[in-house]
């Protein structure tokens, strides 16, 4: 279990320890992870590469045929202490389709938090999810997620 | 010029000012924005709707000829040195619900991502950015503003 990045930076939580992204379905979802800091704004979820990945969308089929490879995409979902989700907001992020070496960052976000306000118990939120939008059956590799602040 | 906004965060520089949706082809790109700071991880953009905004993104037919998709307005980041020479673009970075905003709402907030340049050439030598909105001028309205905050 990783502490710190390989910049020194202190790892608040880890969200995804070396998780494969080959399955079957359309995305992984994380664990709970509390973020009674959150309205700090300082929150930041790194996606690293642990070995080499592999990470596609969704793929469409279109009128005449053709095809529309969509980015994978991230999101998250907010709950209250006892688990109410409160907002879900998917595509915060979106990851490039292609491959990463191992060790390379995937995607950085922060979790937003100003545009809570907007949404009725915004100041409960204490918990998160986090969501990856991807095509599992054409995914290989595992990835880390952690959540740090910034 | 707005300097500050409402809950009191002072305002580094205005990235989009009353940027007409509709009138504005996309994408709409911004000028130079400076940001030697970059590094520090503090720099955010906040995407706020001047006006009622309506925003949307291109829309896709499936092959069944009725199905829809609409995939959602998104941001790409550009990066420069500090001759402005083109270092990298981050393409579909972030992206926008597709929806309606009321006059004064936040329809995108993120923070300028940094770490992930020690894996792109030169990527220690970043001065300047470009913030590209990707979205279908046709089927949006309103006018938004875009400004870049330290947090």
């Amino acid at each position: 279990m990783a502490y710190s990045l390989p910049d020194g930076t202190k790892i608040d939580q880890v969200i995804w320890d070396n998780t494969d992204l080959y399955g079957i379905g359309m995305g992984i979802m994380s664990n709970y992870f509390p973020v009674p800091a959150i309205h700090t704004g300082r929150l930041k979820i790194l996606i690293y590469a642990k070995n080499n990945v592999i990470i596609y969308g969704e793929r469409l089929t279109l009128d005449g045929g053709r095809t529309r490879e969509l980015y994978p995409y991230c999101g998250i979902y907010y709950f209250d202490k006892n688990y109410n989700e409160l907002l879900n907001k998917n595509y915060i992020s979106s990851i490039k389709n292609g491959s990463y070496g191992a060790g390379k960052i995937i995607t950085e976000f922060n979790i937003p938090n100003r545009l809570l306000k907007e949404i009725i118990n915004w100041n409960k939120i204490y918990y998160c999810r986090l969501y990856i939008h991807c095509d599992k059956s054409r995914n290989s590799g595992n990835i880390s997620a952690y959540l740090i602040w910034e | 010029m707005d300097n500050i906004l409402r809950d009191g965060t002072q305002i580094d520089q205005t990235v989009f000012k009353d940027l007409d949706l509709n009138l504005t082809a996309s994408p709409a790109v911004s000028d130079f924005i400076i940001v030697p700071a970059l590094y520090t991880g503090n720099l955010h953009i906040e995407l706020m709707s001047k006006t009622q905004c309506t925003i949307h993104g291109e829309v896709l037919t499936l092959e069944d000829e009725e199905t829809t998709v609409e995939i959602e307005p998104y941001v790409d980041i550009e990066y420069f040195d500090r001759e402005k020479n083109f270092l990298f673009r981050l393409k579909k970075y972030i992206n926008i619900p597709i929806g309606i905003y009321s006059a004064g709402t936040i329809m995108s907030e993120f923070s300028l991502p940094f770490k992930f340049l020690k894996n792109i050439e030169n990527g220690n030598k970043v001065s300047h950015i470009k913030i590209k909105l990707n979205y279908v001028n046709d089927t949006s309205s309103g006018k938004l503003n875009a400004y870049l905050i330290w947090r």
